[in-house]
């Protein structure tokens, strides 16, 4: 699965131009809201940036490896044979859907927001506690509950983690597709103001989408023949 | 929160900003909503203030467009009494109203160059100095701004400071234009609706699934406030009745039709006279020319050379 773990990443680097718009004005905030001894040295707010994504990351990679998981055992049961294809579609087909929404093609995609919006409202008051961070363990704990914010490019990339054969192969793709990330996010968190502006760009926006869209079909190309569990 | 305040949207992008904004207001950080007028920047203010640790502290709104440039100053600022001929008596100014609360600049970009450097200072210390007062004053507010303007293009231009624009632009927003913010449309025609309805104690219009469709396709350059006014004026022609597609005004019924950004001045005016200011506008336009000045105006030839009579300009 070596080709959907490149997938993973490109999509969270890609993907991740989109998100700017929410994740990065909340990077933004997190940053700002640090207190100014920890703002003024590069080396430390360097250190809670990266602690913010660590817990983002963390949360990635568990959910990652539920759906992973859950993937393998609903494939053995309901079809051992097919199953593998099936789900291969299945993330396929979420990941042209990611690639058009990038490009601006279909904003339908955003409606899988609404699914995660409950327990984002579970999550908020606790994380509000922790703000604003003021220790390192802090920047890590609200980075795990940030993972959970409702966004429709992580469920993408969940679904295709289903079929990524186990725990530990959902927990790698989610975790890469998260560090895929990382660049957008660290980015706007300080620079958001430029950032973001580069970020809104239509044109910029439709070659991420197109560059998903070519990844989809590479994957689907690369994986039909070879299930995961067949080296096992 | 009440009944009438509640921000209504369902919308993906709607939502999200509602989240990232209830983020924000875990935190003192300073922020700048970006919006178009009428998509609800104000009312996002206040969430921010309403979801804050400052929920019982102050919410001062300032609308910086709306003042005049001498007035600005001490209104924000506040004066000593005889600071000025008419500063009959001490005034604190905004910024010590909202004290341990929430300053909301709206329409920043109109602010003066004196009122800008004053206020950069004040973000930069903490410190102020009333109009005619030679000392300092403290205050602990939380700063949301917000604009429609194009912010880089006034720095660009020299109308607005640099350093005050990085101060402000921390954490900037996007606030959705209401055509973007997918099927909100006639949910909020119908929420909005009902609001209405209570409030003026009438009974609700019924809106045709045709005259919804143009509804939504429309663009709302005013946003939510124009569709809030709309519905308003539908609610008392119309209450009890159905709204169709004819009943909409021209610039819904007809795609691409332009609304007039025309703001009658409080003021008011002379319509004859602006109707004669723009027959000779027209004139100038085409050297002259009365058939392409006619059609400048929609008009016939024959139709506008009778104006140009009427009103002895020929
Ligand atoms: N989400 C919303 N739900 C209901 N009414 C809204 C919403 N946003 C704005 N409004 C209404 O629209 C009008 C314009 O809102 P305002 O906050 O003044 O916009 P802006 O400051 O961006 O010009 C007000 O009457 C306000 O009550
Ligand atoms: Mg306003």
């Amino acid at each position: 699965m070596e080709i959907g773990w490149l997938g993973a990443l490109l999509m969270g680097l890609f993907g991740a131009l989109h998100c700017v718009g929410m994740c990065g004005s909340i990077a933004g905030v997190l940053t700002f809201s640090l207190p100014e001894q920890i703002r003024n040295e590069p080396g430390k707010l360097l250190g809670y940036l990266l602690l913010y994504s660590g817990g983002r990351l963390l949360s990635y990679a568990l959910a990652g490896g539920l759906a992973g998981t859950f993937g393998a055992g609903v494939l053995l049961t309901v079809s051992p044979q097919f199953g593998h294809q099936i789900l291969l579609l299945l993330a396929t087909f979420i990941m042209l859907a990611a690639g058009f929404h990038l490009a601006g093609w279909f904003p339908g995609l955003a409606n899988l927001e609404k699914a995660g919006a409950p327990v984002w409202s579970r999550l908020e008051p606790l994380g509000r506690k922790l703000l604003p961070v003021q220790r390192p363990w802090q920047a890590l704990l609200y980075g795990m509950i940030w993972g959970w914010l409702p966004c429709g490019l992580v469920y993408s990339a969940l679904f295709i983690a289903l079929a990524q054969g186990g725990f530990l192969a959902g927990m790698v793709f989610m975790m890469l597709f998260g560090v895929g990330t990382l660049p957008a996010i660290l980015l706007t968190g300080v620079f958001a103001h430029r950032f973001m502006r580069l970020a809104r760009n239509p044109r910029i926006r439709m070659y991420a989408g197109l560059l998903l869209i070519l990844l989809a079909l590479l994957t689907l190309a690369y994986g039909w023949g070879r299930s995961p569990w067949d080296s096992a | 929160m009440s009944q009438d305040s509640k921000l209504l949207g369902d919308s993906p992008q709607f939502t999200a900003l509602l989240r990232s904004l209830q983020v924000a207001s875990a935190t003192d950080v300073t922020i700048l909503l970006l919006g178009e007028s009428g998509t609800g920047k104000e009312q996002l203010a206040r969430f921010i203030h309403d979801n804050s640790a400052r929920r019982n502290g102050p919410f001062v709104a300032i609308n910086c467009a709306a003042l005049p440039e001498q007035l600005a100053e001490s209104e924000l600022f506040g004066h000593r009494k005889g600071a000025f001929t008419g500063a009959v008596a001490d005034n604190p100014g905004r910024i010590a109203a909202a004290a341990g609360g929430t300053l909301f600049l709206d329409e920043v970009a109109e602010m003066s160059a004196a009122v800008q450097s004053k206020l950069l200072r004040f973000l930069e210390s903490g410190e102020y100095q009333r109009v005619g007062d030679s000392a300092c004053q403290r205050a602990e507010v939380r700063i949301i701004a917000a604009t429609h303007a194009d912010l880089p293009a006034r720095v660009e231009e020299g109308r607005f400071r640099q350093d005050l624009y990085y101060r402000l632009n921390v954490v900037p927003f996007q606030v959705p234009p209401l055509r973007e913010r997918a099927g909100d449309v006639p949910l909020l025609i119908r929420q909005l609706t009902r609001q209405l309805a209570e409030h003026h104690q009438l009974e609700a219009p019924r809106y045709t699934p045709e005259a919804l469709e143009q509804l939504e396709r429309y663009s709302w350059p005013g946003n939510i406030r124009e569709l809030r006014n709309l519905c308003e004026r539908f609610l008392i022609l119309f209450s009890g009745k159905t709204v169709d597609v004819g009943n909409l005004p021209a610039e819904i019924r007809i795609p691409g039709r332009k609304r007039w950004h025309v703001r009658l001045p409080e003021s008011g005016l002379r319509l004859e006279e602006l109707e004669q200011e723009l027959l000779l506008q027209a004139l100038e336009q085409t050297g002259g020319n009365q058939s392409r000045a006619a059609r400048l105006l929609g008009l016939s030839r024959y139709a506008f050379i009778y104006r140009l009579k009427k009103y002895a300009l020929l």
